[in-house]
């Protein structure tokens, strides 16, 4: 394929990304510098680095950011964990129940986030069946929105939302894993723990480094299931992330200048996490080249 | 790996499993329950789960449940051509056993507490305006027509016109989804479904034909441009769609595009591209170049030789792309909600539930969500193959 031709295959997509990422990115970096709100949208009014530096003083701003890292910490690698193994006791199942399995496993990850959510939330609120059975059973009264128990929720939703993802492509690499290794790992009397670590494990290490990169990046811009399990109620402030704090400044506060300079920061964020994932992924590009 | 032997192991892997799956599916069984209920059962102290037909019917039920399973893993046996053994047929029958006995003890020791009413109420006030006794015909006729829907397109598998039959199939959907209003009288609700149809199929038709262009171009081409590009897409997937959503606000108002279908549609686009030609590149990269060097040898040029000889090898890869560009689509919440005022796309439709602070609201909002996520079960249910290929094919590549 000549440079011609390429050209003229890849001009409808890149003119749209162009037009309709590069030019908004630069646009929300120029828009940042002027006051603007829903009133004045059309003629913003330039107030210079004001809006950068309120916004690089807020209190909240640094709050949903540390949020936001934790929220990655606590929730990435336990999914990939989890998920390794989920996918490894699916791989020892066989037949129609492993399909059955499977499908009921992707569910809260097909369907529409908001709605995902809020079911998943109706389950914990006051006429849920997990405060009920938790009664019943265990005797623990527990109210899931009050306090720091919040968490749980956002943490077992992510758990919940997330994790199919990681087994299902955890799976797949499984099915992968070459036999002759482990059938000689077999022979010299290894345990399955010995073999799972020496084996399978080095084998998908390039799939957890995809799995992480990709859950790495949802995890930053999380917004439907924060949206949602707080109900918007402004006493969570303590469990703001970066996009539902952006939201914030932007529906609440109304004003889209500071929402687009808070914009700017997080992307600048989200570079300096995925600065050493990015070098990898070209390295393997220019190497598959 | 090996599969074990060891039957306690067996049964420990199942439990730990199936202690999975009912994490996994509880808060939808507990939605489709409540979204049947009144909201006195909706709101009891005790969760009311068991309909009180199940229990005033439970032997026919058992019995059908029974068969059922049977019937299913009949099915199964067979289409899996297993061997017929004895004890795989005795396996079946007591499964099946189990299932329908189980229901009915369960039924027998429910109390009066764990019952409730079922009702349609919920589902009527959201999609209908009109009393239910005017749209029953009509509903007769929309269950037909999906009957003969169904039996066609299975039987169109097997034909050579398959495609033409699908889609002929799609645009029947899509017309009478369309001109339903124009029949009789539909709540707010149906228009939040109607958005929804005309913005993800919008989408899917741009984003799916650029994508294909660029992706093939880029499976295809070696120079450093293509890597270039490919990298930057990457980087874009990253970003928070709020660095996007208020620019595209801000020009929305400037050019008078704001709360149109062509910004919806052109804005998912834009967001779905680096995920779609990633994906598609992928699937192209599978077809070897020797067909389309033959091709070209036999006189085609580069651009016939694309649409007449590739794109009908690449099929299952553009369904899969599809698939993918559908949900994400239909799922968008927070770019609906910020670029439109009125053309409400089904999951800003729901938002207004989310608040939660009404509980009268409860059977209502469980019905909203059933509504959204049944287009989704049926599309998921139809293209399974291919969703898991694709979630496949993504991460065995990294």
């Amino acid at each position: 394929m000549n440079t011609k031709q390429f050209t003229i295959f890849v001009a409808p997509s890149v003119i749209i990304m162009i037009a309709l990422m590069i030019v908004p990115l630069i646009a929300a970096i120029w828009l940042g510098f002027h006051f603007i709100t829903f009133r004045n949208v059309t003629t913003p009014e330039w107030v210079g680095l004001e809006n950068y530096l309120y916004m690089l003083g807020d209190v909240r701003f640094w709050n949903s950011l540390r949020f936001t890292l934790f929220y990655i910490l606590m929730t990435v690698p336990l999914h990939i964990v989890l998920g390794l193994v989920v996918a490894l006791l699916l791989d020892q199942i066989k037949g129609l129940l492993r399909g059955v399995y499977m499908s009921a496993t992707l569910l809260p990850f097909i369907i529409t986030p908001i709605v995902g959510t809020l079911v998943y939330r109706q389950t914990f609120d006051r006429y849920g069946i997990y405060p009920y059975l938790l009664d019943q059973w265990f005797g623990i009264d527990i109210n899931f929105f009050t306090g720091s128990n919040i968490l749980i929720l956002i943490f077992s939703q992510a758990i919940w939302y997330i994790t199919p993802f990681a087994i299902v492509t955890l799976f797949a690499g499984l099915q992968t894993v070459p036999q002759e290794p482990l059938e000689a790992a077999l022979v010299d009397g290894t345990t399955w723990l010995e073999r799972l670590w020496y084996i399978v494990i080095p084998h998908l290490q390039n799939l957890f480094i995809f799995i992480g990169l990709i859950s790495i990046m949802d995890a930053y811009r999380v917004f439907d299931s924060i949206f949602v399990l707080t109900k918007q109620n402004p006493i969570y402030t303590n469990v703001e992330t970066l996009m539902y704090y952006n939201y914030q400044v932007a529906v609440q506060f109304q004003n889209l200048g500071r929402a687009n300079a808070m914009s700017v920061l997080t992307v600048i964020g989200i570079f300096f996490i995925l600065i050493p994932f990015l070098i990898v992924t070209y390295r393997q590009q220019v190497e598959e080249r | 790996m090996q599969a074990t032997k060891n039957p306690i192991t067996r049964f420990l892997i199942h439990l730990v499993l199936l202690a999975w799956v009912l994490f996994s599916i509880v808060p939808f069984v507990m939605s489709i329950i409540t979204s049947l209920q009144f909201t006195r059962d909706a709101t009891a102290r005790v969760p009311r789960w068991m309909p009180m037909a199940f229990v005033d019917h439970n032997v026919a039920i058992a019995l059908g449940i029974g068969l059922g399973v049977l019937l299913l893993l009949w099915i199964n046996h067979t289409s899996q051509s297993l061997p017929n053994r004895p004890q795989s047929w005795l396996v079946m029958v007591a499964i099946a056993l189990v299932m329908g006995v189980g229901f009915y003890l369960v039924t027998l020791n429910v109390t009066d507490k764990q019952t409730f009413e079922t009702t349609l109420q919920n589902y009527q006030t959201l999609w209908l305006d009109s009393p239910v006794s005017e749209f029953s015909p009509y509903g007769w006729g929309a269950l037909g027509l999906i009957g003969s829907l169904v039996v066609i397109g299975v039987a169109a598998q097997r034909t050579p016109y398959k495609t033409p039959i699908y889609l002929g199939m799609v645009g029947i959907i899509l017309g009478v989804i369309v001109w339903l209003p124009q029949w009789f009288e539909l709540a707010e609700f149906y228009g939040f479904f109607l958005n929804s149809v005309i913005v993800t199929v919008g989408t899917l038709a741009i984003s799916i034909s650029i994508g294909c262009l660029a992706g093939y171009a880029l499976a295809r081409y070696s120079g450093v441009t293509g890597v270039v590009i490919l990298f930057v897409a990457l980087a874009f997937r990253a970003l928070p769609r709020m660095a996007f959503i208020l620019p595209y606000y801000f020009f929305a108002q400037i050019s008078g595009l704001y709360d149109t279908y062509f910004l919806l549609i052109i804005t998912f686009v834009a967001i779905n591209q680096p995920f779609t030609i990633w994906m598609l590149r992928s699937f192209f990269m599978e077809i070897p170049r020797e067909l389309e060097e033959a091709a070209m040898i036999d006189g085609c040029n580069r651009y016939t030789a694309f649409l007449r000889v590739i794109l009908p090898i690449a099929w299952t890869g553009i369904i899969t792309t599809s698939l993918f560009t559908l949900l994400l689509a239909y799922n968008e919440f927070l770019m609906a909600r910020l670029l439109t005022s009125s053309l409400w796309t089904l999951p800003v439709g729901i938002s207004r539930f989310t608040s939660g602070e009404d509980v009268r609201l409860l059977p209502l909002s469980n019905a909203s969500a059933v509504s959204i996520t049944i287009p989704i079960i049926f599309i998921v249910i139809f293209f399974q193959r291919y969703l898991i290929k694709g979630l496949v094919g993504g991460a065995v590549k990294g």
